[in-house]
């Protein structure tokens, strides 16, 4: 797969979001996936969206953004971690590559 | 050392009473501003935060919350912390529609979160064990809930 692009939301893009890239980096490349986070706040995505395959949110986003969303808040509590890495990589696999 | 940075005993509140979400949001930052870890405009930020975006985190039997602000209202980073005797509610993070009972309130001061990241993912992973997170809601002593919260940060 090539380098996929993850846009972690939350809502303020700093505290939560971050804690959750880098938790996403250290999972995704634990199963091989190659990923580049960027992070945001939810008043943002909307902006942000280019050249996103994913996008992973402890907080809702709106309806209308065509890229997939992942909700979860496994990253941060580590509760139901494996599972939400299954379905990013599915996602992820998915988007084609 | 983070953790000493930011953890402190004093600012520990343990079994307190409180009516609504944002009077504990109030006492600690309160707390907090005393000590000149957060700006005056800190406490309004976070209650303004947590209409728009909460923070009440669904574990179970013992629930929490980790209500934050931008880090523009921080001084110097730390924490604030209280055990609510009688659950208090707060909406969900991931589901602001729902409510639920929250029993331990985490008011996080943040400043560059990359340099956090370790102690603060340590500490909101250490909310899914369920015998921890029972054991310092039943501590009434502050010296006690530190070594606690020690043990399982790292």
């Amino acid at each position: 797969m090539l380098r996929k692009r993850i846009l972690v939301v939350c809502g303020t893009g700093i505290a939560t979001s971050t804690v959750v890239a880098r938790k996403l980096e250290e999972k995704l490349e634990e199963k091989g996936i190659d990923i580049e986070t960027r992070q945001c706040k939810v008043a943002e995505v909307e902006g942000m969206l280019e050249k996103v395959d994913l996008i992973v949110a402890t907080t809702p986003v709106p309806d209308n953004i065509k890229v997939p969303v992942v909700r979860t808040l496994a990253f941060l509590t580590g509760i139901g971690e494996d599972e939400a890495i299954e379905e990013i990589t599915k996602k992820l696999k998915k988007k084609g590559g | 050392m983070v953790f000493k940075e930011i953890v402190k005993e004093e600012l520990i509140f343990v079994q307190k009473s409180f009516k609504e979400n944002s009077d504990v949001i109030k006492f600690l930052s309160e707390e907090l501003r005393e000590r000149s870890f957060v700006k005056e405009s800190f406490c309004d930020a976070v209650l303004e935060r947590e209409k728009k975006h909460p923070t009440g985190l669904y574990l179970g039997k013992i629930n929490v919350a980790i209500p934050h602000a931008d880090i523009k209202y921080v001084n110097k980073p730390g924490m604030a912390v209280a055990t609510l005797q009688k659950p208090i509610s707060f909406r969900k993070m991931d589901d602001p529609t729902l409510s639920i009972p929250v029993h331990i309130v985490f008011l996080l001061a943040l400043v560059d979160p990359n340099e956090y990241v370790k102690f603060l993912s340590s500490l909101t992973r250490s909310f899914s064990d369920e015998s921890f997170i029972s054991l310092i809601y039943s501590l009434n002593d502050t010296e006690r809930f530190v070594k606690s919260i020690r043990k399982m940060i790292k």
